[in-house]
């Protein structure tokens, strides 16, 4: 693995305005002077509490929001909007429901200018890599949670990002899928090498997906350690240090 | 689940209110013996069932349904073709909404009647065929119907509910649509085009669904303004004059039995268009 820095998140915070409290000035610290380095084609996670700032992260990460303060560049351009380059997916129901899969995944490839039959071709070629070609004509609300994730993956992919930035992708998803899911994007991670930021609650999957692991508090949001992940792959829960390093991450969340 | 015994009685179920009160109707007529209050169920049926022979030297009802059909759907057309752009625009640009949401608000409570006066004033009985000069034919007799006086009472009635769900079909439009599209590379042009517009179309049909009905039930009244000569609204008040309660009743019956096949011919393409309605 390279050591090329794809994201570059220097000294960031990100405070929203807070309208209603009066006499206390400053807002809400979503994120507090964080300070990331992604390197190319790793898969980092980073998992925390709910109102640690790492859904913020992802958003600013995307170009969706914009620092309060600090900078996030992106092989040294700064990141002020979103760009095809960096893709998003979203926990859920991100695709438009009045298009078919197919037409959902093409739908990225339009923005982008292809249309017809270069856009239906590369569609349905990421169609067959998450498994999907033969749901092609469904819509969203006729699949599964999971076929959905996989649709939005496809779709995030077609449009060949360099990051793929993942915000809670399998959060609501039942146990078993959500298993099985890890296990996908795992073997297509591997086909398709790129820089993974996957944001999640679960210290679980955290530690099966990552190469690396920033673990986040909050009050105020901010990283407290970025772990490596030296367990072999293909990963088992079974290897004893699969265990003992969900349980350091434990500790260092004070559970 | 409601609970329901068995299909022969779901089926009729919905004819006994109706049947009662057809029942409850003709007794009342027999017992009246007077047309002018309550004339016989059959004396209406006996109307409605000769749609094209003319009445009280106003011509057939059926005609009379047309060019009442012809003149709110002019009012109607020209409401839906501002109503909705400017819908869109103040729900997609906030100065926009800014600019013109508190001064259309001062319209929106004026009922469509009161402005009958001003449009009087205003428009008094030109027409498009006036308006253009048009020679005397049955293009004239035809456009000539179309008042500009009455086309706005129904336009009024019209526009408030398209320009309120247009306004609200494209603030419903969920964030996440429109951050996963401009993640993906999507132009602001893009986004308005592919996610905006389909993602507003549910509402915005359902407020031309309201309009059209709330146009329809202007009608009498815009129809009850000088210069009108024909149509199912003057029919109704004419044949008041005229002491026919029956043809009074006939022509209530037409507007209510038009306004509802307007309405399910639009619930049907709702349903064709908006599968998705309602669904992730």
């Amino acid at each position: 693995m390279s050591a090329v820095p794809s994201l570059t998140v220097s000294d960031v915070s990100r405070i929203f305005p807070q309208a209603r409290a009066k006499g206390q000035d400053g807002g809400i610290v979503a994120l507090s002077s964080t300070s990331i380095e992604v390197r190319d084609n790793e898969f980092l996670s980073i998992v925390g509490p709910s109102g640690c700032g790492k859904s913020t992260l992802l958003r600013l990460m995307a170009g969706l929001d914009a620092p309060t303060k600090g900078e996030i560049c992106y092989r040294g351009q700064a990141i002020t909007k979103p760009t095809g380059k960096i893709g998003l997916v979203f926990q859920d129901y991100s695709l438009l429901p009045w298009r078919s899969i197919q037409r959902n995944i093409e739908l990225g490839l339009e923005f982008q200018g292809l249309g017809g039959r270069e856009a239906r071709a590369k569609a349905l070629e990421h169609l067959e890599l998450v498994g999907l070609a033969q749901f092609r004509d469904a819509y969203p609300h006729e699949l599964s949670g999971g076929m959905r994730q996989r649709a939005a993956i496809a779709r995030a992919l077609a449009v060949a990002p360099d990051v793929l930035l993942m915000d809670e992708p399998f959060g609501a998803l039942d146990a078993h899928t959500r298993l099985l899911m890890q296990r996908e994007l795992l073997t297509l991670w591997e086909k398709r090498r790129k820089t993974v930021v996957f944001v999640t609650h679960s210290i679980d999957e955290a530690v099966y997906l990552s190469d690396r692991i920033v673990v986040m508090e909050k009050d105020p949001g901010r990283v407290i350690e970025v772990l490596d992940v030296d367990l072999p792959r293909p990963r088992t829960r079974k290897n004893p240090d699969f265990g003992k390093l969900t349980e350091s991450i434990l500790e260092l969340l004070k559970y | 689940m409601p609970l329901m015994p068995n299909r022969f009685l779901c089926f009729l179920l919905p004819l006994v209110v109706p049947a009662l009160f057809l029942w409850g109707w003709e007794t009342a007529a027999v017992r009246a013996a007077n047309d002018i209050i309550l004339p016989r169920l059959t004396d209406v049926l006996a109307v409605l069932a000769h749609p094209l022979t003319p009445i009280i030297g106003m011509g057939s009802l059926l005609s009379n349904i047309g060019i009442s059909l012809a003149r709110v759907l002019f009012g109607y057309l020209v409401a839906v073709a501002l109503a909705v752009p400017l819908g869109i625009l103040m729900g997609y640009c906030a100065p926009a909404h800014k600019l013109l949401n508190s001064f259309l608000a001062l319209f929106r409570p004026i009922p469509p009647l009161a402005w009958t006066p001003l449009m009087m004033a205003w428009f008094g009985i030109t027409s498009p065929a006036s308006l253009f000069d048009m020679d005397i034919g049955p293009a004239y007799i035809f456009f000539n119907n179309l008042k500009f006086s009455m086309a706005f009472i129904i336009f009024i009635g019209g526009f408030f509910p398209v320009l309120t769900s247009s306004i609200q079909g494209v603030r419903s439009v969920r964030r996440v649509l429109i951050e996963s599209s401009l993640v993906l590379g999507a132009s602001r042009w893009d986004i308005f085009r592919k996610v905006i517009l389909p993602g507003a179309s549910p509402s915005i049909l359902t407020g031309m669904r309201i309009g059209l009905g709330v146009a329809w039930m202007c009608l009498v009244s815009a129809e009850m303004l000088p210069g009108s000569l024909s149509g199912v609204g003057y029919l109704i008040t004419h044949a008041y004059t005229v002491a026919r309660t029956d043809i009074v009743i006939t022509g209530m019956v037409s507007i209510g039995v038009m306004g509802a096949l307007m309405d399910q011919a639009f619930r049907l393409c709702e349903r064709r268009m908006l599968f998705w309605r309602g669904k992730s």
